[in-house]
């Protein structure tokens, strides 16, 4: 039997989430991504995370019969995420500019104590494309070779910016500590 | 360990626990907040559609009217009974916002189930696809062989995730055996665990997948397909019954979520004739059922949903139940309960 004749070289099991064409249904993408796409959206935007999310996923909804036979929905899930942070950021730096009262609006999400909420702040100044891969690797969960798909870049370009944004995250944690 | 090293893994512990700080399960009620969005949405698009072709009938009307209006209307004169134009009180039947979908059935006489969810209509969103299905001899029982034609595919150029590949000669393009891996780590016995997918040169990508056919005739017959006459695609290959296509283009379903002691149900109606219905086949196991009153099948997936599936009275459309785990052990109970409307 074919199957059998199977070397171990061309076993792929790079994401333990995601099967290829598998009878899923939306609700089983939704119950399994909303964890990550919470986590990276709260990450990146600091409020408005549960909006994000859900427009993501009414995206996805919507799109359903498209996603349902991409390889990798959650990955589809976390680009849309991903763009539309980068959107919502555009008009939150516009927004600062202008009306710089806002940037001190508290997120309205309980939980994350002051350390965490520190720690995102902190990689919420950092440019964009490390701050996509570290929130995105950190909070998202996600492998280096799907942030590189998330982001369309390779992944050499993600494991630089993450190294990148660690030594700058480490040495703000130096000078604040 | 030195002094890099140490800060290395005390950000990353750090960076760890920040990022685990913020992920939480989804709420209970997000599937059906999603719906209900979508839902208004559709609202939202139809309703700005039907306005538009109010407008578009209300200055066809107006239009219309106008020479009627000169040519039978002389000064002075009152406007005779037999030359009245088509009364504007035509144009809000033609106007009003399109119904609500709905579902020509509903489950009835069981205990405990309940809709959570009205009628939900799912359109192609977009996407391209076509979808083939060829059965064995006797009928899809006797093995199913299903293309599933993609041009937009986005993302992996690869087979991916917990499954085991294969490659195999094409001519064109690269294509692997697929097959999802089980808890072991190790492929699925089950040949309808492995399926083709072949990314061809011109950007089309094909998954061939299949009920109770071996991987080596999977093969076979995949390569076997070619273009047809009338058809998009034939299988010249003895012991194989064409079954139907279904496209993008001409897809409409509507689907209604319900409940029953917790547990899931999904009501729907879809176009597509049985090859759509085929289109996701990883079935484990496949029976002739009569459902509604009508030749139906009961599909039992991989992860223990059983798909119930049968021709409705309007051509080209079926209908479905798809069941949770928890539920298939009253299947017949469920099953009995679908009731057209």
């Amino acid at each position: 039997m074919l199957i059998t004749s199977t070397s171990p070289n061309t076993t792929h099991m790079t994401e333990p989430t995601e099967f290829a064409i598998v009878a899923t249904s939306f609700e089983d993408l939704y119950l399994r991504e909303y964890s990550g796409l919470i986590a990276v959206a709260t990450a990146l935007s600091g409020r408005d995370a549960e909006d994000l999310v859900q427009d993501a996923m009414v995206r996805a909804l919507v799109s359903w019969e498209k996603v349902r036979r991409l390889e990798r929905p959650g990955g589809w899930c976390h680009r849309v995420l991903v763009n539309l942070c980068r959107s919502r950021w555009r008009r939150l730096v516009t927004e600062a500019r202008f009306l710089s009262r806002q940037r001190r609006e508290e997120s309205s999400m309980p939980g994350p104590s002051d350390d965490v909420m520190a720690f995102w702040s902190a990689v919420r100044e950092l440019p964009e494309r490390p701050r996509l891969a570290v929130a995105l690797f950190y909070a998202g969960d996600r492998s280096v070779v799907d942030v590189a798909r998330i982001l369309d870049v390779p992944e050499g370009t993600v494991r630089s910016d993450l190294s990148r944004a660690r030594a700058v995250l480490l040495s703000r944690m130096e000078s604040q500590s | 360990m030195t002094n890099d090293q140490h800060n290395d893994d005390a950000f990353e512990q750090r960076a760890r626990i920040a990022g685990a700080a913020l992920r939480r399960p989804a709420p209970a009620d997000g599937i059906a907040r999603l719906q209900s969005i979508r839902r208004r949405q559709q609202i939202v698009r139809t309703s700005i559609a039907a306005g538009a072709s109010a407008i578009i009938v209300i200055v066809g009307l107006v239009v219309l009217n106008r020479p009627a209006d000169r040519a039978i209307k002389p000064a002075n004169s009152p406007v005779p009974s037999t030359t009245l134009v088509p009364s504007t009180s035509t144009a809000p039947t033609t106007t009003s916002v399109p119904a609500s979908p709905t579902l020509p059935y509903t489950l009835m006489g069981i205990d405990g189930v309940r809709a959570i969810d009205d009628p939900v209509a799912v359109d192609a969103g977009g996407a391209t696809w076509l979808v083939v299905a060829w059965s064995g001899p006797t009928g899809i029982t006797d093995g199913v062989v299903v293309l599933n034609e993609s041009r937009d595919v986005i993302g992996a150029t690869e087979p991916e995730g917990e499954v085991t590949s294969v490659p195999i000669d094409v001519p064109d393009g690269r294509a692997y055996l697929v097959t999802d891996n089980g808890v072991d780590g190790q492929p699925l016995a089950s040949p309808s665990n492995t399926r083709l997918m072949w990314w061809r040169d011109d950007g089309r990508l094909w998954i061939a997948s299949n009920f109770e056919v071996t991987p080596e005739r999977l093969t076979r017959l995949t390569l076997a397909i070619q273009p047809g006459s009338g058809l998009p695609y034939v299988l010249p290959e003895a012991g194989t019954e064409f079954v139907g296509f279904s496209t993008s283009d001409s897809y409409e379903s509507v689907r209604q979520g319900w409940s029953m002691g917790g547990s899931s149900l999904t009501l729907a109606v879809t176009t597509g004739g049985l090859a759509q219905q085929l289109a996701d086949v990883t079935a484990v196991s496949v029976a002739e059922r009569t459902i509604a009153g009508a030749a139906g099948y009961a599909f039992t997936l991989p992860n223990g949903q059983v798909n119930l599936a049968w021709p409705t009275a309007h051509p080209d459309q079926w209908g479905s139940l798809l069941i949770s785990p928890p539920l298939v052990p009253r299947l017949d109970e469920i099953a009995a309960a679908i009731t057209p409307i």
